[in-house]
């Protein structure tokens, strides 16, 4: 017997799922929170800076008709990490997908770079993630149910010409932070991977000199940069219940580099 | 809840978190040594005794108890136990031979010395508590 085509019978979807996104009012992290929203998420967004952005993705995200929250919060500080995870069980009562998408980055070749800058990065790129998936993960272990996304970069896994070291230095440890959670935490059900993207287009990427990106489409494969919905995308399965095998993996999405 | 009770639920636990069968659990079965658990499963046995007995248990609390009224420096010295330490130890931990509890052991060995009889002490101790 033939078995019987269905088109349409694989659907990703996030109904019913509580997400949380840190950096999301911007770049790629604003691309994941409406992405999830699109897939049914409910969805709140931790951003610093921006309020004029925060409020515009939170209108986005209410737009698919599901719930938005944007909390103002310094992710490298772990009182105010803790405290925002407080107020999101506090409203929406549990969270089942957090995302460490958070990361600044100043270009700065490293024989120029003061002990601030190095610190700074240190403490948004890689603290940020201890802050906010140290006391979700606690949460997530009570009800044997979670999904952790962690955003890095392919310069934490091989060397891109011209990125700086302090920025890649934080980016590799992201996938030690990936590869060493999953194992620690799988035994609650909590599945913990990670996206290393190229050179996306968001604020980073539009202050390359034009030059740079001449070159970066010479040697990208696909020959030009990503979008933040291509990496938003495969965010949406990874985080999905569709999703229930891979754990520890990091995913680069590059254009092939 | 009486001590049968606590005990078949401290048993009910430790089966969740490591891999045993039921009847090799005994009051003198060591967590580490004899059921095979790991850092990992030591933590995840504390929080599943939580949530089953609906308890708060202290981190490292065995150790807080045993240096309890002494003077830390008096406890362990360079991560090894001194004579009163090993003597507080004996005490807070009744259930263990005494003879495996010596001057000079590594403070980092303490938790291979766990039975389930230590775990269900704990639970008997926080339940008291929270009566």
């Amino acid at each position: 017997m033939k078995p019987e085509r269905k088109p349409n019978s694989i659907t990703i979807t996030l109904a019913g799922k509580i997400a949380v996104v840190t950096g999301g009012s911007r770049g790629i992290g604003r691309a994941i929170a409406l992405k999830f929203a699109e897939a049914g998420a409910d969805v709140c967004i931790i951003y610093k800076n921006s309020d004029p952005d925060a409020k515009s993705v939170v209108q986005e995200i209410e737009a698919y008709g599901v719930r938005a929250l944007a909390i103002k919060c310094d992710a490298s500080s772990a009182e105010q990490a803790g405290h925002a995870v407080e107020k999101i069980v506090g409203k929406f009562e549990k969270i089942d997908i957090l995302v460490n998408n958070v990361a600044i980055t100043e270009n700065i070749p490293f024989l120029a770079l003061e002990s601030e800058s190095w610190q700074k990065a240190v403490s948004v790129n890689i603290n940020s993630f201890y802050n906010f998936t140290h006391p979700v993960v606690h949460h997530m272990k009570d009800r044997r149910y979670g999904r952790i996304l962690n955003i890095g970069s392919i310069c934490g896994i091989r060397p891109i010409a011209a990125v700086p070291v302090h920025y890649a230095t934080t980016k590799g440890a992201v996938n030690a932070f990936t590869f060493t959670l999953a194992r620690e935490v799988a035994r609650y059900n909590i599945l913990v991977n990670s996206i290393a993207p190229g050179l996306i287009e968001t604020d980073f990427a539009a202050g390359l000199p034009e030059v740079r990106m001449k070159d970066f489409e010479k040697f990208c494969p696909l020959a030009r940069p990503g979008q933040p919905s291509e990496i938003a995308n495969f965010a949406v399965f990874m985080v999905s219940d569709l999703n229930t095998y891979m754990t520890g993996e990091t995913v680069i999405i590059s254009g092939g580099l | 809840m009486d001590r049968n009770e606590i005990i078949d639920g401290v048993k009910e636990c430790l089966l969740e978190c490591v891999r045993a069968e039921a009847d090799s659990i005994t009051l003198k079965s060591r967590i580490i040594d004899d059921l095979g658990a790991d850092s990992l499963d030591l933590l995840d046995i504390i929080f599943t005794l939580e949530r089953k007995f609906k308890i708060k248990i202290k981190q490292g609390e065995i150790v807080k108890m045993a240096q309890d009224g002494i003077p830390p420096e008096e406890f362990q010295k360079n991560d090894r136990l001194l004579a009163k330490g090993a003597e507080r130890l004996r005490e807070v931990l009744s259930e263990v031979n005494t003879d495996e509890i010596t001057e000079g052991m590594s403070t980092a060995k303490i938790p291979y010395l766990f039975n389930v009889e230590t775990f269900v002490k704990i639970v008997e101790r926080n339940l008291g508590k929270t009566a």
